[in-house]
């Protein structure tokens, strides 16, 4: 199935035990653009997001990514594919025994063949990124929550994947920072054409970066489209989010 | 080499004082580039440098960090470096992936040799021994103080902790003991025979087994068995900042999740060791009768002349020093983690190697006083 979405997910429903978490979920991720997934706690947001990792497993002709169904990958096939997306974990999930230069280095050392001395350079430039170079030869350990969020963000990106996943990159930052880091994302979308996934409820970030708005309720999508129409919506929690949000 | 040196490759060349880029300079191939220039550089001897990009269309963060390595490569040879015929957004990239202030990570301070160790030297003795010193007081106070009132002790915690710290512990103990005691008798019983004492190996093993072997191995197993959970336990409970929660739910940490511990080790301990003492003796015994002629009977017998009160009580004496030593060390480790998840296995080892090398020395200061 070749199509010219990034991300395709077809009926996709998913059941832990007797609880339904997913009810036939579909929806499409173009290329460059910055879909943000949205939903109340237990609406299925992390699920998706794991489903689309394949650290989950998926039910066939379900999930598909770079065009290719992600429940009939090789071992290689999947290597390839992680080596095409970056993650953006919630609390970092940085290597605790690595130093921050040494995490973000890290992939570039196992799947490149550039000079030492290339790489510390590129890591730093990444880490200089998001105004973290002088925390370079300091472990996660050391780190204040912001800082983890930017050196995981740096780590995430340090291979340029034309698909980035990013799991509550706001949550915790202060306004400045997260606004840097809004305009970092909108400079990855724009340069280098990076598309984005986002999960998120920090609505000033939502509309400085969002393109695309996909709102779960409960397992299911109650709406699927571009920002502007999500502020207009008339569906009720859709309303709530962006009305209490915005403060109006 | 000089300045008009060419090299060539698929997508770079070097000629008439300029490096020539084309199609695409990412990170599959930015690494034979930044080798090709590293090659070219020492030998180029003009005072100006041109890198063209007209011919580039496709560039990553490896291809523009080499970019910006090559550039400050000629700086420093005092050469004047311009870029031509980049496109828009390879201009943009160029900017974008560049690395800004110093060019290096602030490196760490070196110091010198003295005062490293000095500095080693304070932090052993003010976060290891004074450490120490101050957790055993507060343990050892909580303990104290929450005999009085239980308030804040957990329903069944003390039982769950005796159980998990001495019971489950009972089947590894009795069966390392008898082997012990059996070996201990084995090799000393062709010694003994040659001097015709063979009654004397049950002397041997009881004097062995209780005052020394039963209290030592019994420590030694529990500070492996235990000692190494409580660093655990708590060294996740720090990482995980669940005893910050404690504290700031009015709780205090070491009493309510230490006393327990040293409780059910206090408890346990003395009644480990003298199922150690026991079933030594028994290995021993069977030793004896195998290899020595010397009956279950004979053995009994004899048992009274060798044991002492003060051998017993000794041993006991012992075990509950050994006990309290193994969940202070794990309790200590356990607080002082670092570096968290990998901090955690590393205070697992140190509180079960400090456990067990505070075993030893104890054992020989308590052996010193009682003899």
């Amino acid at each position: 199935m070749e199509t010219n979405n990034i991300i395709e997910v077809k009926n996709l429903s998913v059941a832990f035990e007797e609880h339904e978490v997913l009810t036939d979920v579909s929806f499409t991720v173009k290329p460059g653009e910055i879909t943000v997934i949205l939903g109340g706690s237990g609406s299925g947001k992390t699920t998706i997001l794991k489903h689309l990792l394949n650290l989950y497993p998926s039910p066939n002709n379900t999930t598909y990514v770079f065009n290719k169904d992600v429940a009939g990958l090789s071992e290689e096939e999947q290597t390839e594919c992680y080596l095409n997306m970056g993650v953006f974990y919630q609390n970092g999930a940085l290597i605790n025994s690595l130093t921050v230069i040494e995490n973000v280095a890290l992939p570039l050392e196992q799947h490149t063949n550039l000079p030492d001395n290339l790489i510390k350079e590129m890591a730093l430039m990444k880490l200089g990124l998001v105004n973290l170079k002088d925390a370079a030869h300091l472990y996660p350990a050391q780190l204040s929550g912001g800082m983890l969020k930017r050196a995981a963000l740096a780590r995430a990106i340090i291979m340029d994947p034309p698909l980035l996943f990013c799991d509550e990159p706001g949550a915790g930052l202060d306004p400045v920072s997260l606004a840097s880091l809004d305009q970092l994302i909108l400079d990855l979308k724009r340069q280098l054409g990076m598309t984005i996934v986002m999960v998120t409820h920090e609505v000033s970030s939502i509309l400085r970066v969002a393109d695309k708005i996909i709102f779960l309720q409960e397992g299911k999508i109650i709406f699927e489209g571009p920002k502007k129409e999500a502020l207009q919506s008339n569906i009720e929690a859709v309303q709530e989010f962006f009305g209490k949000g915005t403060g109006n | 080499m000089t300045s008009t040196s060419t090299l060539k490759t698929e997508q770079f060349s070097f000629s008439n004082n300029t490096f020539y880029l084309k199609d695409a300079l990412k990170m599959t191939n930015t690494g034979h580039f930044v080798k090709a220039y590293s090659r070219i550089v020492p030998g180029i001897t003009a005072e100006e440098i041109t890198i063209d990009l007209s011919r580039l269309e496709q560039i990553d963060s490896a291809g523009t960090t080499a970019i910006h390595h090559l550039t400050r490569m000629l700086a420093r040879k005092n050469i004047h470096v311009s870029i031509t015929g980049a496109s828009q957004s390879i201009e943009e990239k160029l900017n974008l992936f560049a690395l800004t202030g110093e060019e290096q990570a602030r490196p760490k301070p070196t110091e010198s040799w003295l005062f490293t160790i000095g500095e080693n030297a304070l932090v052993l003795a003010k976060t290891y021994i004074w450490g120490f010193v101050v957790l055993m007081a507060d343990v050892f106070y909580w303990s104290f103080a929450d005999l009085f009132n239980g308030q804040q002790r957990r329903k069944g915690e003390f039982v769950h902790q005796a159980v998990s710290i001495g019971v489950n512990a009972v089947p590894i103990v009795i069966g390392l003991s008898f082997i012990i005691g059996l070996v201990l008798a084995l090799q000393s019983a062709a010694q003994l025979r040659s001097f015709g004492a063979n009654i004397f190996i049950v002397d041997l093993i009881v004097i062995a087994m209780m005052g020394e072997m039963g209290p030592l191995i019994t420590a030694i197993l529990v500070a492996g068995r235990s000692g190494s959970a409580i660093a655990a336990e708590i060294a996740t409970m720090k990482v995980t900042s669940e005893t910050d929660a404690l504290q700031t739910m009015g709780l205090n940490p070491i009493r309510f999740v230490v006393v327990p511990k040293l409780y059910g080790s206090l408890l346990t301990m003395p009644f480990l060791t003298i199922l150690a003492n026991v079933f030594g003796i028994l290995g021993g015994m069977l030793a004896a009768y195998l290899y020595l002629d010397i009956s279950p009977e004979i053995f009994f017998n004899r048992m009274p002349d060798a044991l002492y009160q003060k051998d017993i009580m000794t041993g006991i004496i012992k075990s509950l020093v050994f006990g309290a030593i193994v969940v202070l060390t794990g309790t200590f480790f356990g607080s002082n983690v670092e570096n968290g998840a990998e901090g955690v296995g590393k205070a697992t080892t140190k509180s079960v190697v400090a456990a067990i090398a505070m075993v030893i020395v104890a054992d020989m200061v308590l052996g010193l006083i009682f003899y």
